[in-house]
């Protein structure tokens, strides 16, 4: 078994393209993800009963039916009802609609976790939805939430590499790519192991701080004893 | 606009290719709990060795896409004398990657066992492999249930991804009706349903079993 580092050395500027492109969409589809989760976890707190059972309607849709099939349907299936993507925008909506279902159930076991006394609390003394949202109850989840959110982001990112079945040339389209071409696999794909590797430890890492900063009241005072 | 009457002519098919999905699910879930298992012994070992072997093959598999493990499968092993069928490959691609997972839920299972049973049985004159077998694994799958159920679901979704690799079943059944007849999206709102079908009746029945075993823990 040979190896030849200069395979990946000579496509570099490929390689770099690629792992750009991946955090990109990872990026853009788990934030929309997010932002869209937390809405329908709003939504589920509503007091009509449709509106709750449409949104896990939603969740059970989106969680019971493979990745690869929700972007197969958007990117070729969307065409026959008139939804022309690109490959790229196919693949942003595809992660941002299939992380939102999971999003949306972690927001709702935050929202569960602040204690509802605190919300009444907050309306007797006149504080507006809003402000009881933004003041008492998102605060208090994110503590709780964070690291479920971290383990999300870290699954999307590699929910990423099927996006490359749909000709997207993201890391795992690229380097699978040049591999075939010059029959280098073992090159590449260690290569493109190290790469998921590194994202995943990088967002676990970036994670573990946002989750410290969360916990920053609850922990001692830079060495001080509480 | 939509048009399904097409689509349900290959009805059977579509059937054919759920069977394939169910048993690769079983398959892999069945010998990643084995393989895990053994994993999970490794990592908690005071075996330096073993432990940090463990610990890297859960690092490692858990970082790295199940697309991945399949590409490295289908075209590293061969590369190096390894000779497998696609169904073979198939089948050790999603058991090696479930397995990550599947010890990693389980260490948190051992961790919960209590020492004092553990210190028990050894009294009471059972074996080492008595104490694992009847005091420790028990305990173990039925405190990490529900993160079990949760990986079998996502492994049932993930057979489908072996679709990419020439392997027939649901989502490679409902590509291949979807391109004879023009309507991919009737195909895949199928395969679609099937697998909605498929992970709901594995979440109500994981549900039961947990509500079960809740329930004689009472009594």
């Amino acid at each position: 078994m040979s190896f030849d580092p200069a395979i990946i050395t000579d496509n570099l500027p490929q390689i770099v393209d690629g792992l750009r492109l991946t955090i990109l969409l990872w990026l853009a589809g788990t934030i929309t993800g997010m932002a869209l989760g937390f809405m329908l976890a709003l939504l589920q707190t509503s007091r009509l009963g449709p509106v709750r059972f449409l949104v896990r309607i939603y969740q059970s849709i989106f969680r019971g039916t493979p990745f690869l099939v929700q972007i197969f349907l958007l990117y070729y299936g969307g065409p026959m009802i008139g939804l022309l993507l690109n490959a790229e925008t196919a693949g942003v909506l595809g992660l941002a609609l299939y992380s939102a279902a999971y999003f949306t159930e972690i927001f709702r076991a935050g929202f569960g976790a602040v204690s509802v006394g605190q919300a009444e609390a907050g309306r007797i003394c006149g504080l507006s939805e809003f402000q009881i949202l933004c003041h008492i109850q998102l605060p208090q989840m994110m503590v709780t939430i964070t690291p479920a959110l971290v383990g999300m982001f870290i699954v999307m990112s590699k929910e990423t590499a099927i996006l490359s079945v749909m000709t997207v040339p993201e890391i795992t389209a690229v380097l699978s790519g040049i591999g075939s071409a010059t029959f280098t696999y073992v090159e590449t794909l260690l290569t493109l192991v190290l790469c998921y590797w590194v994202l995943v430890g990088a967002t676990t890492w970036i994670g573990s701080r946002v989750e410290r900063h969360m916990q920053r009241h609850l922990l001692p005072e830079n060495g001080k004893t509480a | 606009m939509l048009e399904f009457s097409g689509a349900l002519n290959e009805f059977p098919l579509f059937l054919q290719g759920a069977w394939a999905s169910i048993l690769y699910a079983v398959g892999c879930l069945t010998l990643g709990f084995l393989l895990a298992v053994m994993i999970c012994m490794a990592r908690i070992s005071t075996v330096r060795i073993a432990s940090l072997s463990a610990r890297v093959y859960i690092n490692v598999i858990r970082a790295t896409p199940l697309l991945v493990v399949l590409l490295i499968v289908f075209n590293i092993l061969p590369f190096v004398g390894v000779e497998l069928s696609p169904e073979a490959s198939a089948l050790l691609s999603l058991t090696v990657c479930t397995a990550g997972y599947q010890a990693e839920i389980l260490r948190g299972g051992f961790a919960g066992v209590s020492q004092g049973q553990i210190e028990a049985g050894r009294i009471t004159g059972m074996s080492e492999w008595q104490i694992f077998r009847h005091i420790k694994l028990p305990q173990a799958f039925r405190l990490t249930l529900p993160a079990l159920i949760n990986e079998t679901t996502i492994m049932i979704k993930g057979t489908s991804l072996i679709s990419t690799v020439g392997i027939l079943e649901l989502t490679r059944v409902a590509q291949n009706v979807g391109n004879s007849n023009f309507r991919p999206l009737e195909a895949l709102l199928i395969a679609a349903a099937l697998y909605w079908l498929m992970t709901t009746a594995m979440t109500i029945a994981g549900d039961a079993l947990i509500h079960r075993y809740a329930r004689e823990k009472q009594s």
